[in-house]
C-alpha cells in the first residue's frame, strides 16, 4: 500500500505539468475533465488506504528519492501516512474532488480555464505534499507551492487592477508569516542538523526543558507561520479581500484546506508547543480575540463572500483556540467538520451569485427573491452547521467539544466566555445572511436551475454537514467517542471538566445558538426597516485594520522613501544646479568686469579644453568592437606587466 | 620520431591560425580552423589525452564547424563582399600588442621552472569518467543546465514571426 | 618528452593568435572563429598541465571549457545570423548603434 502513496500528490502534479505543457493541444472541456481525473484519483488512492486499513495499522511511509546529498545531511521527498495525515489527506482531496466537479460547470464560460485548472490541480498537489510531507524541507516546499496557488487563484481575474492588488495584498502578507516559519525550520535545523519531523520532535523533547528559551523561540516563530498562513490576529487582513478570486477556489483554497495548514502544522509540532507552554496558551488567547474580531466583522458586511471570509477567520480561531488549550483531537475534528460545511457555504453562494450575474451585495440579492430551492436548503443546513444548531448538525459537536475542552485550559472561564460569545455572534451573523437573502425567495417559472455537476456537490455537502458531527459526542453522553479514541495514538487526551459543569456549559452554548438565530431575526426586521448593521464603520472595516496598518506601516514607509526621494533631489540636483549656476555668475561677472580680458579668454580656453576632453573621451565610445576589444587587451597587458614586475 | 611529430603538428597549429589573419574567403578561413583544430587534436593525442582528442575532433571539427559552415551557407558570404579589409590599415599597434602579450605569457609560464622529468602516461578515460561524475558532479549538472538555457535561447532567438 | 614548457609555449602562442584574429579582422565570423583558437589555447594549457601532474582533472577543465564553448557559440551564431538580417552587415565596424552621439552639445 505505502508504494502508492506518492501518487496522491503526484497525481495533481502530473495533470499540473501536463495542462501547463501541453495544455494547448486539449480542448477547454477537456482540460477540465482531465484535472478532475486526477483529483479524483488522489481521491480513490486516499480511499485505497483508508480500505487497506491504514486508520488502524502503522504509519504508512514512502520515500521517494533524496533530493539533496550534503555531507551527512540527506533530506529526501519521502511521505508518511499516520492519522493525523490521514484525516487531512481525506479532507483536502475529497473537498478537492468536489470543488473540481464544480468548477466544471462554474468556470465553463471562462476564456483562461487552462490557467485555472493548472493552478488548482497546482494548489491540491502542494496541499498533499505539505500534508504528507515526512520532514519540515518538503513540508515547507508544499507551503510555499499552496502560497503561490492562492496568490495566482485570488489575482485570477488579474485584468480588474482591485482583484490582482487583492493577491499581492494575501502574498505580501503570508509572506511574513512563512518568513517566520523558515527562520524557525533555520533555527530547528542550527540545533538538530536534521529536519526530519520524527527525529526533530522526538530530540526536541528530550533536548529541550519545558519554558527553555529556545522551545519559546521555536514554537514563537512557527506559530508566526501559522499564523500568516491562517489568517489569524494580527495577519488576517488578506482573508477578506481574498474573495476576488472565484467561488470554488474561496470554497477550497480559502476554507477548506489552506487557512488550515496552519492548523495542522501546529498539531503537526505540538510537542514543541508543549515545551512553550507560554506560546501555547497565546495560541487560545489569539484564536479567542480572532473568534470575537471575525464573528464581530462578519456581522456588519454588505457583500455575501466577505461574511464568509469573516467567518472562516472566526471559526480557525475556534480551531487555534483548541490547539491553545491543548485538545489537538478537537480542532482537527473542527477542522474537518468546517471543511465541510464552510465550503457549502461557498458553494452555495457561489451559486447565487453566479445565477444573478455576479451581484454579491446579499441585500440586492435578497431582491431577486428567485434563487432556487436547492441552495436555499443546502445553504440552510451549511448556516445551520456553521451556527451549531444542536443535536442535528456536525458544527455543533465539534464547537460543543471544544468549548467543553477551554474551561479546564489556564484562564480557561474566561477563554470559554469569549468563545461562547463568539457562539451568539456566529448564529447571528450567518443567519443575518440566510434571512435577507432567502426569506422572501419562492421557487417559480424563472429559478434557474443549476446543473448535476453544481448541485452533486452540494448535496454531499449538505449531508457531510449535517452527520460529519456522528464520530464524536460530547462529554458526558452515552453515545460512542470514536474520533477521540481513534487519534489517542497521536496525541494525548484531552482534560474535560467535571461532568456537571461539562453539562451545564452544553446547556448554555446551545441556547446561545438559539437565541443568536431569534436575534437574527429581529435584526433583519430593523434592517428592512432601513436601520443598516452595515453603517457601524468599525465592524464592516474589519476593526479598522487595513486602516490601521495603512497609517502605521504603509504611511511611514512611503513617507521615507519620499523623504529620501528629496534628499536625493536635493544633494545631488539641488547642489550640482546651484554650482552650475555659480559658475555661470562668475562667468558673466568676469566677463562685465575685465570686457574681453585675460579671464574671458582663460574660460574660453577652460570651455574648449573640456571639449577637446569630452570629444576624445566621447571616441572611446565609439561601439567598435574592434576598438573595445583592443582596449581589453590592452589592460590585461597592463596588469600583467604589472604583476611580472 | 616522437617529439618530430609533435613539433610539426604544433607548427601546423599555429600556422593553420595565423592563417586565419591572412584570408578573405570565410570559407577558406574555416578550413583553415578546422586544420588548427585537428592538429591540436593530434598535440591532446601525443600528450596522453586520448578521450580529449576525440572529444575535440568530435565537437569542434565535427559540430562546431558544421554550425560555422551552415551560416556560411546560409548568409551566402563571398568574398567580393569582405575583400574591403582583409587587413586594416592600423595593423601594426594591435600587432605590438599581441607580440608584447606573447612575451609576457611565456615570461610567466617560466617563472617558475620545473624540472622535466615527468614521463607522458596517458590518462584513461575512465580517470576522467571518475572524476567527471564523482567530485565534479554538481558541475556536470550545472554544465547541463546551461546548455538548456543555450537551447532555449536559441531557440527563442530563431523563432519565426519575430517582429 | 616534450616539457611542459614547450607545450605552454604553443598555447601561448595559440592564444595571442586568436587574440590578434579578433583586434584585427572585420568580420564577425571571424571574430568567432579568433574566439575558438583563444579557447584552443587555453585547452592546451589545461591538458598539457594535466598531464604534467598526472591529474585527470585538467581533462575535466577542458570538457567543460568545450560545453561553454558550444554554448556560447550557438547562441553567439545566431546573433550574427540576426545581425545580418537585421542590418545586412557581416562587419562589426557597421554595427556601431552603440556609439556615442559626438555631433551634438556636450551635456
Amino acid at each position: 500500500m505505502s508504494q502508492l502513496l506518492w501518487l496522491i500528490p503526484g497525481a495533481p502534479m502530473l495533470s499540473a505539468l501536463i495542462i501547463a505543457l501541453l495544455g494547448g493541444l486539449l480542448q477547454r472541456r477537456h482540460l477540465a475533465i482531465l484535472a478532475t481525473c486526477a483529483a479524483a484519483i488522489a481521491f480513490l488512492v486516499v480511499l485505497l488506504t483508508w480500505l487497506a486499513g491504514a486508520a488502524t495499522s502503522q504509519p504508512l511511509q514512502q520515500t521517494l528519492y533524496t533530493w539533496i546529498a550534503v555531507g551527512n545531511w540527506n533530506p529526501t521527498i519521502g511521505f508518511t501516512l499516520d492519522r493525523l495525515a490521514l484525516v487531512m489527506v481525506s479532507v483536502v482531496s475529497g473537498i478537492g474532488l468536489l470543488i473540481h466537479i464544480y468548477s466544471i460547470t462554474f468556470m465553463a464560460e471562462d476564456n483562461d480555464q487552462r490557467r485555472y485548472y493548472f493552478f488548482l490541480n497546482l494548489f491540491l498537489a502542494g496541499m498533499l505534499i505539505l500534508v504528507l510531507a515526512d520532514n519540515l524541507l518538503l513540508l515547507y516546499l508544499g507551503w510555499e507551492l499552496v502560497g503561490l496557488c492562492s496568490f495566482a487563484l485570488i489575482g485570477f481575474w488579474y485584468r480588474e487592477p482591485m482583484r490582482a492588488s487583492a493577491g499581492r495584498k494575501a502574498f505580501v502578507t503570508t509572506r511574513i508569516g512563512d518568513m517566520s516559519l523558515a527562520l524557525g525550520i533555520f533555527l530547528l535545523y542550527s540545533q538538530f542538523n536534521d529536519l526530519s519531523l520524527s527525529y526533530l520532535l522526538a530530540n526536541a523533547t528530550a533536548q529541550w526543558e519545558t519554558g527553555s528559551q529556545l522551545a519559546t523561540l521555536t514554537a514563537l516563530l512557527i506559530l508566526g507561520g501559522a499564523i500568516g498562513k491562517s489568517a489569524q490576529l494580527p495577519l488576517q487582513v488578506w482573508l477578506p479581500d481574498a474573495m476576488a478570486g472565484p467561488s470554488p477556489v474561496s470554497a477550497l483554497i480559502h476554507a477548506a484546506t489552506m487557512v488550515t495548514a496552519g492548523v495542522y502544522l501546529i498539531a503537526r509540532t505540538y510537542p514543541l508547543f508543549e515545551l512553550a507552554p507560554h506560546v501555547q496558551w497565546s495560541v487560545a488567547a489569539i484564536g479567542t480575540l480572532t473568534i470575537v474580531y471575525g464573528a464581530s466583522a462578519a456581522l456588519a458586511q454588505n457583500d455575501f463572500k466577505r461574511v464568509l471570509a469573516y467567518s472562516t477567520i472566526s471559526q480557525v480561531g475556534y480551531m487555534f483556540l483548541a490547539l491553545g488549550c491543548g485538545a489537538y483531537a478537537l480542532a482537527l475534528f473542527h477542522l474537518v467538520t468546517h471543511a465541510f460545511f464552510k465550503s457549502l457555504l461557498f458553494l452555495a453562494a457561489g451559486t447565487v451569485i453566479h445565477f444573478s450575474g455576479n451581484e454579491h451585495n446579499i441585500h440586492n440579492l435578497g431582491r431577486l427573491d428567485n434563487h432556487s430551492p436547492l441552495v436555499r436548503w443546502t445553504f440552510l443546513i451549511g448556516a445551520a452547521s456553521l451556527a451549531g444548531f444542536p443535536l442535528i448538525t456536525a458544527g455543533f459537536y465539534s464547537k460543543e467539544a471544544i468549548l467543553t475542552a477551554t474551561w479546564s485550559a489556564p484562564a480557561g472561564p474566561l477563554l470559554w466566555a469569549f468563545a461562547a460569545f463568539g457562539v451568539l455572534l456566529t448564529a447571528v451573523y450567518i443567519f443575518r445572511v440566510y434571512f435577507i437573502v432567502f426569506q422572501g425567495s419562492r421557487s417559480n417559472a424563472s429559478t434557474p436551475s443549476a446543473p448535476g455537476s453544481m448541485t452533486w456537490p452540494l448535496l454531499i455537502l449538505a449531508l457531510l454537514s449535517l452527520i460529519g458531527g456522528f464520530v464524536e459526542f460530547p462529554v458526558g453522553w452515552l453515545a460512542p467517542h470514536q474520533w477521540s479514541v481513534w487519534l489517542e495514538d497521536e496525541f494525548r487526551l484531552t482534560v474535560h471538566p467535571p461532568l456537571e459543569i461539562a453539562y451545564s456549559l452544553q446547556f448554555i452554548t446551545s441556547l446561545l445558538t438559539l437565541i443568536g438565530i431569534g436575534l437574527a431575526l429581529v435584526l433583519v426586521r430593523r434592517e428592512q426597516a432601513g436601520h443598516y448593521l452595515t453603517k457601524i464603520i468599525f465592524l464592516r472595516t474589519g476593526w479598522g485594520f487595513d486602516a490601521l496598518y495603512q497609517t502605521m506601516l504603509i504611511q511611514p514607509y512611503f513617507s521615507l522613501a519620499r523623504l529620501l526621494k528629496a534628499t536625493d533631489a536635493l544633494l545631488i540636483e539641488g547642489i550640482l544646479h546651484k554650482m552650475t549656476h555659480a559658475c555661470l555668475l562668475l562667468a558673466s561677472a568676469c566677463r562685465r568686469g575685465v570686457e574681453h580680458g585675460v579671464l574671458d579668454k582663460s574660460i574660453a580656453g577652460l570651455l574648449a579644453g573640456f571639449r577637446f576632453g569630452y570629444a576624445r573621451l566621447s571616441a572611446t565610445q565609439n561601439g567598435l568592437l574592434s576598438r573595445y576589444a583592443l582596449m581589453i587587451s590592452m589592460g590585461a597587458v597592463f596588469l600583467l606587466s604589472y604583476w611580472l614586475w | 620520431m616522437y617529439e618530430v611529430i609533435f613539433y610539426l603538428t604544433a607548427a601546423i597549429a599555429v600556422l593553420a591560425a595565423a592563417a586565419i589573419l591572412k584570408v578573405t574567403h570565410p570559407v577558406h578561413a574555416a578550413l583553415y580552423l578546422v586544420i588548427s583544430l585537428l592538429a591540436l587534436a593530434l598535440i591532446f593525442f601525443l600528450l596522453g589525452a586520448p578521450l580529449l582528442a576525440a572529444l575535440q575532433v568530435m565537437i569542434y571539427a565535427g559540430a562546431i564547424m558544421v554550425l560555422f559552415l551552415f551560416l556560411i551557407m546560409v548568409m551566402n558570404l563571398r568574398s567580393e563582399r569582405n575583400q574591403s579589409l582583409p587587413l586594416p590599415s592600423g595593423w601594426k599597434g594591435p600587432a605590438f600588442l599581441a607580440l608584447i602579450l606573447w612575451l609576457e605569457l611565456l615570461l610567466l609560464l617560466n617563472r617558475y621552472p620545473a624540472e622535466e622529468t615527468n614521463e607522458n602516461t596517458a590518462i584513461e578515460p575512465k580517470a576522467v569518467g571518475h572524476a567527471l561524475f564523482g567530485p565534479y558532479l554538481v558541475l556536470v549538472e550545472a554544465a547541463a543546465v546551461l546548455l538548456l538555457a543555450a537551447l532555449i535561447a536559441a531557440l527563442y532567438l530563431s523563432r519565426k514571426g519575430r517582429s | 618528452m616534450i616539457p611542459l614548457t614547450h607545450s605552454l609555449i604553443i598555447a601561448a602562442l595559440l592564444f595571442t593568435l586568436g587574440l590578434l584574429i579578433i583586434l584585427l579582422r572585420r568580420e564577425l565570423l571571424f571574430i568567432l572563429m579568433g574566439l575558438e583558437v583563444m579557447f584552443n589555447g587555453a585547452a592546451l594549457t589545461a591538458i598539457a598541465a594535466g598531464q604534467y601532474w598526472n591529474n585527470a582533472d585538467g581533462q575535466v577543465l577542458t570538457i567543460f571549457l568545450m560545453v561553454v564553448t558550444a554554448a556560447e557559440l550557438a547562441v553567439a551564431l545566431i546573433l550574427v545570423w540576426l545581425a545580418y538580417e537585421h542590418f545586412k552587415v557581416t562587419q562589426v565596424n557597421m554595427l556601431t548603434q552603440l556609439k556615442d552621439d559626438t555631433r551634438g552639445e556636450p551635456p
